[in-house]
């Protein structure tokens, strides 16, 4: 197991290391030249060069390579041209509100996936089934944009039930349709695995000991067949939420919620290379991180499984 | 690789395992079987009309449309500039710009299927040839190709995709090749997975022994066996490979403006939705129409296909 672990989080580092790589690459291709950018429109060439000079930019793509990778490892990310704040600091100042819409969706996730998988699963091709299969495919083929929208038209303009976006007081009832919106996708995605492996597992030969032995059938889905179907469920909502955690940008987009996604596209319209490149790198390395922390956790949780 | 294609298919065709050639009568049968468990499966059936018509609508589109979907028509907006409502002379009403509604979706499939087909299909072909080669050279081969698939992976796929177009900027080309770019590890994850299990089997061994070289063992032997994966993962991926263009059209850096995206259609029609929610409403049926149809078809393939092919989300 200690083993296991040291090379999992051996290979994470890797991984980080390609990340931040192509992240550098990314930013060193942009065509426009970002001492430009910064120095601001009627700059003169001397104020220009002297932000090249103070940025690195007149370095060899080498050396500027390895002075970025030097500086990612004490956290510096760079400076954001729009804000003019350390990208760090920026992305940590909007975490807050995208961590509350990251655990919202997955909330959502697992309150309509598992519920609906293991009653479509409980009696296949029964109505339930049916109608559990038609919410899964619908919920993965709806552009959860255009999904926010249609909830936006017709619970919040059309009948007030809801605000129209943006946050305020009080902050849960503001978040009700984006973390929704946002875990629909993930929650047909689990109804459809859930009910797949529950029904696989209500096949399996201890199930139907169990059931030979006259188990009722309360006690032989609760206990048995839940915990072996529910594992694999909850470690991919710890992807998704590691997925979710480096900003929802549409959704935050589609309900003016003032997260890390949101900044990222206002980024991405001025152009602001350090906050966007920032931003992805951040996003991929909670990514990481999720990961590797639900392969420890199967450990944890199922019993059956021994890393070598 | 495309030397070997017309083979490819006709073997692909057959049952892969059997790999007797020129038996018309048992590929006929193979067609009419497939045939048959379409007719009898209706949400597949109907995917595969929904397919089939897009398919006509995006080749055919310039015909089929009622308007030309740049003309902004005089008579295209009520007399206080707003837009018309569906029905009359726009069968699906105006845009903002006096367009016709239903001429921009016909284009609009174009640009979706252009783009999903496309950017599907390279990553379809880059993740094969990754897979294959990792799997099947092993060793450091290997490693490097998986790691390499590993560090893609790890970027968030839309929140990437919006950086990499807003630095090399926003177009048809570049949305088709940042897309594959981003999804070509699925399918290298899964061939990579398959090869490892193929190459430990007898047909392969037995070819090794009798001297054939390793790329002729790969592309003679050993893809065959992962086309029916492969026709799987290429109908699904256009799936999601349109809902992630329509994300970037509605985010505002997908294919530029004025060219019809449903998704620019549905940033665009937001901003009426007080007046005329018509425009972002229909932009979003045609998407969910779409992607549900090629969804349900991909399900299908992989029932009949590849009952063994693991989810992909």
């Amino acid at each position: 197991m200690m083993a296991y672990l040291l090379r999992r989080v051996g290979w994470m580092f890797v991984i980080l290391f390609g990340v931040a790589t192509v992240t550098f690459f990314v930013a060193y291709m942009v065509p426009g030249d970002p001492a430009r950018m910064i120095a601001g429109p009627g700059a003169s060439a001397a104020t220009i060069d002297s932000i090249r000079h103070q940025l690195g930019l007149d370095q060899p793509a080498a050396r500027q390579y390895i002075d970025y990778m030097g500086r990612l490892v004490t956290g510096n990310l760079g400076i954001s041209f729009l804000h003019r704040v350390p990208v760090l600091t920026a992305i940590f100042q909007r975490l807050g509100t995208t961590v509350l819409i990251a655990l919202g969706g997955v909330f959502w996730e697992l309150a309509i996936g598992i519920p609906v998988g293991i009653a479509a699963a409980w009696k296949p091709r029964s109505i339930w089934d049916r109608a559990g299969t038609a919410f899964a495919l619908l919920g993965l083929s709806a552009p959860p944009f255009w999904l926010g929208l249609l909830l936006l038209y017709y619970l919040a303009f059309q009948h007030s039930i809801f605000p129209l976006g943006g946050v305020g007081h009080p902050l849960l009832w503001y978040l009700i349709l984006p973390t929704f919106t946002l875990g629909i996708g993930g929650a047909a995605w689990y109804t459809r695995m859930l009910r797949s492996s529950m029904l696989e597992i209500l096949r399996s030969p201890y199930m139907q000991m169990a059931r030979a032995k006259g188990m009722p059938s309360r006690i032989l889905l609760w206990r048995h067949a839940m915990p072996n179907a529910v594992i694999p469920l909850i470690t991919m909502a710890g992807m998704d939420l590691g997925y979710f955690l480096g900003g929802v940008l549409i959704i935050e987009v589609v309900f003016g919620i003032p997260g890390v996604g949101q900044q990222a596209w206002q980024a991405v319209q001025v152009l602001d290379i350090p906050m966007i490149m920032g931003t992805v790198l951040i996003a991929a390395v909670f990514i990481v991180l999720m990961n590797v922390i639900v392969d420890l956790s199967y450990a944890l949780f199922d019993p059956r499984i021994r890393y070598r | 690789m495309l030397s070997s294609g017309p083979e490819l298919s006709d073997r692909s065709a057959v049952a892969p395992e059997s790999g007797t050639r020129g038996e018309t009568p048992v590929m006929l049968s193979r067609w009419s079987l497939l045939l048959r468990s379409l007719l009898h499966d209706p949400p597949a059936l109907a995917g595969a009309v929904v397919v089939l018509v897009l398919l006509i609508v995006a080749v055919f589109g310039s015909l089929l449309a009622p308007h030309n979907p740049y003309t902004g028509f005089g008579n295209g907006l009520s007399k206080i500039g707003a837009p018309l409502p569906p029905g009359g002379r726009f069968p699906l009403g105006t845009d903002p710009n006096g367009r016709d509604v239903l001429s921009r979706l016909i284009f609009g499939a174009r640009i979706s299927l252009t783009i999903g087909v496309a950017a599907n299909g390279i990553a379809t072909l880059i993740g094969l040839l990754v897979g294959l080669v990792a799997g099947y050279i092993g060793g450091w081969v290997d490693t490097v190709l998986m790691r390499l698939t590993d560090v893609v992976m790890a970027f968030p796929i839309l929140l990437f995709a919006i950086a990499l177009i807003a630095v090399t900027g926003p177009s048809e080309t570049n949305v088709i090749l940042v897309i594959a770019f981003l999804y070509w590890t699925y399918v290298a994850r899964v061939i990579h997975g398959m090869v490892l299990s193929l190459k430990e089997r007898e047909f392969v061994t037995a070819t090794r022994t009798l001297g054939i070289s390793g790329r002729r063992i790969m592309f003679r032997h050993i893809v065959p066996h992962l086309v029916p994966a492969l026709i799987v993962y290429f109908t699904l991926g256009v799936a999601s490979t349109i809902l992630i263009e329509a994300s970037l059209s509605y985010i505002g850096i997908g294919v530029p403006v004025p060219i019809p995206s449903w998704g620019q259609m549905i940033a665009q029609g937001q901003d009426y939705y007080q007046i005329a929610p018509w425009l972002f409403i229909f932009p979003g049926i045609a998407l969910v129409a779409t992607v549900l149809a090629f969804n349900l078809v991909g399900d299908w393939l992989r029932d009949v296909l590849d009952p063994t092919t693991p989810q992909k989300r």
